[in-house]
């Protein structure tokens, strides 16, 4: 594999990706190399514990690496000010968590407008922003709902919706079905295929969902906090179930 | 399809978090209002403390009071009448010099009762003040003022009352614009210097400057030709005689000291509870991109929330207890209470400041929080 970073146009690119804790005991993202198109609709799956969370983590910059070269959408991440960090988290990824993570005082489109404070937006840019997405959504009628109405599907959706506030080039999401039943599950599935299909948006998104796993473009096994190589969807699905 | 509502700003979610726990959000504020009903309460009657000063300097028209210098306390003033009268005449400008002699003596009724000596119908105790009876012709007639008879010795006119061991007739009452004044019992000036064993001698003089004549340029006049005395034309200057209103406004300031210190402490506890409470989301907010400051600024807002519902309970209950303690009988003597809109303010000031002062160290925590550790927090 390259090990030099040379092109932009890929969404993701890591090169010997490092993450530790407990002082180097744990391993959970060991020495990863891996190359995600702009585009790209990327599963990552694996047994539980096995790093995948940490590696979306480290893709949205939510943690730093330890060691390796991490670039994404164009960005070295490990090279960056905590200032663009900040920024780079507000506008070149979304990220979609397992539980949702909605600020439960909010609305369905409060929450939507909140990744958008610090944008050039004005609040009224950002109420009709958060309401085109809750439209889109398909939560038209629940906009004024607070989380603790919601329903698990709609909820994820309101995630989704908040998400792609600022039009990032990279959705990340960690078992965004994991909570929901199957209708629900697939309901989900078909807006992140829409998104990626109209939008061009690169998914990547860490799953135990077999479902998930066939709709991929690509699937990558994970084990130990490494890259095991590329999965055919039904053996990813099998093998990680 | 426009789905309505309203934009989201930092206020809505400040008031948002607010309301999250109410009961948590009102008990911290009452516990910051403690501190505004402090400042609120004593500066209403402090400043009434100022105003019936202001009033007495210049009741019946008065221009100066003036009293011996170099004492703590307005009623140690001693000043020779037939001395002092003379020397204050001889001032350019001085058209009238009245000595009024005030002393403090038991009675049967009261352990305190203040009585005022004057020679003449001045200190504002004229016929027009009278709200019943006449004015004193012999030496054993007094007037009550109106909180007096009221209050301190719950007599009127016709009643009589004994100082010294001595009988004396109330023929009148009367109502001035001074609550000292008002508060006190009206004597003949001789017979006040007879109990007091101050023959000759009175407390203060009341001046009054002739027209045309610069009322400071008078009392500095004075003051440069008698060291010996002081000349007061404000309630500003009354600390020349008498250190009792700087005390009561240092008063203020310490009480509010310890106030501002209770009320700060009780926010911090309750700002360090919410932030440890919503780790998590702090957590999702910087995951989504908001940077320190931004989750800085929050708990900061929310802060200065807190301090603002204090204010609009402390307010209300400050003008109450001032009110309340005005109709105290040991205080109706001397309280006043002035509603001014400056303690709100300064209240509001405080209340604010000191609900973020209390919510500095838990606003650096929360910016502390890793992004990746708040979402693993349960």
């Amino acid at each position: 594999m390259n090990d030099t970073i040379t092109s932009n146009r890929l969404g993701i690119q890591a090169r010997g990706l490092v993450k530790h804790y407990e002082g180097g005991r744990v391993h959970a993202v060991d020495d990863v190399d891996l190359d995600v198109a702009a585009g790209e609709f990327v599963a990552i799956c694996g047994p539980s514990g096995c790093g995948k969370t940490t590696l979306l983590h480290l893709f949205s910059a939510i943690e730093r690496p330890d060691a390796g070269r991490l670039d994404v959408a164009g960005h070295a991440l490990r090279e960056m000010s905590e200032a663009e960090i900040d920024t780079f988290r507000r506008t070149v990824v979304g990220l979609v968590f397992q539980l949702h993570n909605l600020l439960p005082d909010l609305t369905a489109l409060e929450n939507v407008q909140v990744p958008m404070f610090g944008t050039d937006r004005s609040p009224r840019e950002r109420l009709r922003r958060a309401r085109e997405l809750v439209d889109r959504v398909g939560l038209t009628g629940r906009a004024h709902a607070l989380p603790t109405v919601l329903s698990g599907g709609e909820r994820q959706r309101v995630a989704i919706a908040r998400a792609l506030a600022n039009e990032p080039r990279i959705l990340l999401a960690d078992e965004p079905t994991g909570a929901l039943d199957s209708k629900n599950g697939e309901r989900l599935l078909d807006l992140l295929d829409e998104l990626q299909r109209d939008e061009g948006t690169t998914l990547v998104v860490v799953t135990h969902d077999p479902h998930i796993a066939e709709r991929a473009g690509r699937v990558l096994n994970m084990l130990d906090g490494r890259i095991t190589g590329p999965l055919e969807p039904s053996t990813a699905v099998s093998g990680s179930a | 399809m426009d789905s309505g509502g309203s934009a989201l700003t930092l206020a809505r979610m400040t008031t948002r978090n607010l309301y999250r726990r109410p009961v948590r959000t009102v008990l911290t504020a009452i516990g910051v209002a403690a501190g505004v009903v402090a400042i609120v309460a004593f500066s209403t009657i402090v400043h009434g403390l100022w105003e019936s000063v202001e009033q007495t300097i210049h009741i019946g028209g008065t221009d100066l009071l003036v009293m011996q210098a170099n004492i703590a306390a307005d009623l140690l003033s001693v000043l020779d009448e037939d001395e002092t009268r003379e020397k204050l005449l001889s001032v350019p400008g001085v058209e009238q010099a009245i000595g009024t002699l005030w002393h403090i003596v038991p009675t049967r009724d009261t352990p305190f009762c203040m009585i005022v000596g004057l020679s003449r119908d001045d200190m504002g105790v004229d016929s027009d003040a009278l709200l019943r009876g006449r004015l004193p012709e012999k030496d054993d007639e007094v007037l009550l003022g109106w909180i007096t008879a009221k209050y301190v010795l719950e007599k009127d006119v016709g009643d009589t009352v004994e100082i010294l061991d001595q009988p004396y007739q109330i023929v009148g009452v009367f109502r001035t614009d001074s609550i000292f004044i008002d508060a006190a019992l009206v004597m003949k000036l001789p017979r006040l210097q007879e109990l007091a064993l101050k023959d000759g001698q009175v407390t203060l003089f009341q001046v009054r400057v002739r027209e045309g004549f610069d009322i400071a340029a008078v009392s500095d006049e004075i003051e440069r030709r008698y060291p010996e005395v002081v000349s007061i034309g404000e309630a500003a200057e009354y600390n020349k005689a008498d250190q009792g209103l700087v005390m009561a406004d240092s008063m203020i300031w310490a009480v509010s000291f310890v106030a501002i210190l209770i009320g700060s402490i009780i926010v911090a506890n309750t700002m360090w509870m919410s932030v440890l409470e919503r780790t998590r989301e702090i957590g999702v907010l910087r995951a989504v991109g908001w940077t320190r400051q931004r989750i800085v600024v929050t708990i900061i807002l929310e802060a200065a929330g807190v301090g603002v519902i204090a204010t609009a309970i402390g307010c209300p209950a400050g003008i109450g207890l001032a009110k309340l303690s005005a109709k105290l009988p040991v205080a109706v003597q001397f309280v006043q209470p002035v509603v001014t809109l400056e303690p709100f303010l300064i209240a509001l000031t405080v209340a604010v400041l000191l609900s973020v002062l209390g919510a500095l160290i838990p606003a650096w925590r929360a910016a502390q929080i890793s992004p990746a550790e708040a979402l693993r927090y349960e």
